[in-house]
C-alpha cells in the first residue's frame, strides 16, 4: 500500500536517534556489522554508519546475499536506499544492445496487461469490466472483505445449515427464487444440489475464483435462474451500500454494454453465501456472471466501477 | 500514472507502458544482444511494475526512479541466474546513455538519474569502481572484495557513502517537488 508522506518516518541522517528507533545494543553484532563501538551507546555516530551500512548492502545486494537480518532495519532508510541504487542504475546503465522494437508498447500491452490486475482469467475480465473504474479504492462504498475460510465456517455446521440446505433444495428445485437475501452456505451445499440436477444437459455447474473470492455458479438458461455461491465476500451495510448481480449473455464483458440485472443482495454474515440469480428479464444464454457495489436499491445501469467477483460459466 | 494502475485503472497500463517502456528497454539492453531474450525481461519488469504500484510513494522517488529500481532488481537477478557479467563501457560515455531516444527525454528519470550521475561524476578511483560494481554489475560486497582486492570494510563503506550521497540528493529533489521543507540531511554523516 502506498504511504502517506504525512505519516511517514523519515529515517534521516544527520538528525536521526538511531537508538530510538531500535538500534541499540544487538542485532548486528552476530550480523557481521557490530564491534565494541557499536554496543558503546555513546557512539551513535558509528552505529548510525553500521546501520546505514546494513541497509545499504540489503539495498544493492538483497537481505540473503548481505547476510543481514532485515527486521532490525528501518523501512523507510532501505526504501531510500533502493530508489537511490536504480537512480544509480539508470545513470551508470551501460550503452549498447538491441534497439527497442518500434511497436514496443503495444507488444507489451499485449503481454502484460492482462496481468496487471491479477493472473486469473477471471481478473482479466474484471480489469475489462473495470473500464470505466476511476474512483480511488479507498473511496469506494465497498464493504470491508473479511478474509476468512470455508473450514472455520464449518465449525458449528447445524441446525440453520441444514435448513439454508433443504431451502436450497427447495429453490433450485423450481429455479424460480427470487429473494435478493444471500443464504449462508457451503459450496458442498452448492455442490450437492448441483449434483442433484446433474441429468438435466440445461443446467451447467462452474466453479471459479478471483483474489481472494472462490465460488461456483449453478446456472439453467432453461429456467432463466440460477444460484451463486461466494465465498469471501465481506459483509455490507445496506445503508451505505448493496451487491448487486449481473448477468452477461457471453463471456466477454466488454462485449456486452447492457448485461441483465441479476438482483440486489446483501451479506450479513462471514463465510460463504448463497444468492439467487434473479434475472429481470429473459436472459438466453447466459455467458458470464459479475458482482458489484452499488448504492443502496441498487442501479439500472452499473458504472462498473467496483466489481468484486466475476465467474464464467463454464 | 502508478497510483492510477494501483486502483486498477486499465487505462493507466498504456500510460505507463508510453511512458516508461523505451527506458525499461534501455535499462534492460545491456544484458543480451539478442532482442527476444531483453524483451523476456522487459516484460517481466512491467509485470512486477504492475504488482508493485501499490508500493509507489512518490515522498521517496519519481515514478521512473520507482520503475528503474525494479528494472535493477530483474536485470541483476536475470545476470545471476545466467551466471553473466556486463562488460560495461567507459563510464564516460555511459553518462549520455539514450541521449538520442526523444522518447527517454521526455522522462522525469533525467531529473533524478542526473542527481545520481552528478555524485558518480565526483567519484574517484576505488570508490566509483565499487558503486559500478555493486550497483550495475550486482556483485555481492564479498564478491567486490575478492575481484579488485580492496578490504571488505572498504568496499562497504563505498557502497554506503555513495548510496547515502544519492540518497541526500533524492530526498532534497523530492522535497522541493513537493513543497516540503528542506531539512538537513546527512549532516556530518559522511
Amino acid at each position: 500500500m502506498r504511504r502517506d508522506p504525512k505519516d511517514r518516518r523519515d529515517p534521516g541522517f544527520g538528525n536521526s536517534n538511531f537508538e530510538g528507533q531500535g538500534y541499540g545494543e544487538g542485532g548486528y553484532a552476530e550480523n557481521g556489522f557490530g564491534n565494541a563501538a557499536y554496543r558503546d551507546p555513546n557512539d551513535s555516530e558509528r552505529v548510525r554508519a553500521e546501520v546505514e551500512t546494513a541497509a545499504a548492502l540489503v539495498a544493492v545486494e538483497g537481505a540473503s546475499s548481505a547476510g543481514v537480518d532485515t527486521s532490525h532495519l528501518d523501512p523507510v532508510l532501505l526504501q531510500r536506499f533502493e530508489s537511490a541504487a536504480g537512480a544509480l542504475f539508470s545513470a551508470m546503465r551501460p550503452v549498447g544492445g538491441p534497439g527497442a522494437p518500434g511497436d514496443l508498447v503495444e507488444r507489451l500491452i499485449a503481454t502484460t496487461e492482462p496481468r496487471a490486475f491479477g493472473d486469473a482469467t477471471f481478473e482479466r475480465r474484471a480489469s475489462s469490466l473495470a473500464l470505466a473504474a476511476r474512483r480511488p479504492q479507498t473511496e469506494r462504498p465497498t464493504p470491508a472483505r473479511a478474509a476468512r475460510s470455508v473450514r472455520a465456517n464449518l465449525v458449528g455446521f447445524g441446525g440453520w445449515a441444514a435448513a439454508a440446505l433443504l431451502g436450497l433444495y427447495v429453490a433450485l428445485g423450481s429455479f424460480g427464487g427470487t429473494s435478493a437475501s444471500s443464504e449462508p452456505a457451503t459450496v458442498e451445499d452448492v455442490r450437492t444440489v448441483a449434483d442433484a440436477f446433474g441429468l438435466r444437459p440445461d443446467v451447467s455447474h462452474s466453479p471459479w475464483s478471483v483474489g481472494d473470492l472462490t465460488g461456483e455458479v449453478v446456472w439453467s438458461d432453461a429456467d432463466n435462474a440460477g444460484y451463486m455461491y461466494i465465498d469471501g465476500l465481506g459483509v455490507n451495510d445496506p445503508e451505505v451500500a448493496q451487491y448487486q448481480l449481473w448477468i452477461f449473455r457471453g463471456q466477454d464483458p466488454a462485449a456486452e454494454p447492457h448485461p441483465v440485472d441479476g438482483g440486489v443482495f446483501d451479506v450479513t454474515t462471514d463465510g460463504g453465501v448463497v444468492v439467487p440469480i434473479d434475472a429481470k428479464i429473459a436472459v438466453g444464454s447466459a455467458g458470464l456472471f459479475a458482482v458489484t457495489v452499488e448504492e443502496p436499491g441498487g442501479v439500472v445501469v452499473s458504472e462498473r466501477e467496483s466489481i468484486v467477483a466475476v465467474a464464467v460459466r463454464s | 500514472m502508478l497510483v492510477r494502475v494501483a486502483e486498477g485503472d486499465p487505462t493507466a497500463v498504456r500510460d505507463v507502458l508510453s511512458r516508461y517502456s523505451a527506458l525499461v528497454w534501455s535499462l534492460a539492453s545491456g544484458l543480451s544482444n539478442d532482442p527476444h531474450d531483453v524483451e523476456d525481461v522487459v516484460q517481466d519488469i512491467f509485470v512486477d511494475v504492475w504488482r508493485s504500484a501499490g508500493r509507489y510513494d512518490p515522498a521517496v522517488a519519481s515514478e521512473a526512479t520507482f520503475i528503474a529500481t525494479i528494472a535493477r532488481r530483474r536485470v541483476i537477478d536475470r545476470r545471476r541466474r545466467a551466471g553473466r557479467r556486463l562488460d560495461p563501457e567507459p563510464l564516460e560515455e555511459e553518462f549520455a546513455p539514450g541521449e538520442s531516444d526523444d522518447r527517454l527525454r521526455q522522462i522525469d528519470l533525467h531529473d533524478e538519474a542526473n542527481q545520481a550521475r552528478e555524485v558518480v561524476a565526483q567519484l574517484t578511483g576505488d570508490r566509483r569502481k565499487v558503486l559500478e560494481l555493486s550497483v550495475v554489475d550486482g556483485l555481492t560486497h564479498r564478491e567486490i572484495a575478492a575481484d579488485t582486492g580492496i578490504p571488505l570494510g572498504t568496499v562497504k563503506s563505498h557502497i554506503r557513502r555513495g548510496l547515502a550521497e544519492v540518497t541526500e540528493r533524492l530526498r532534497a529533489r523530492r522535497s522541493i517537488q513537493l513543497g516540503e521543507d528542506e531539512s538537513p540531511f546527512m549532516e556530518g554523516s559522511l
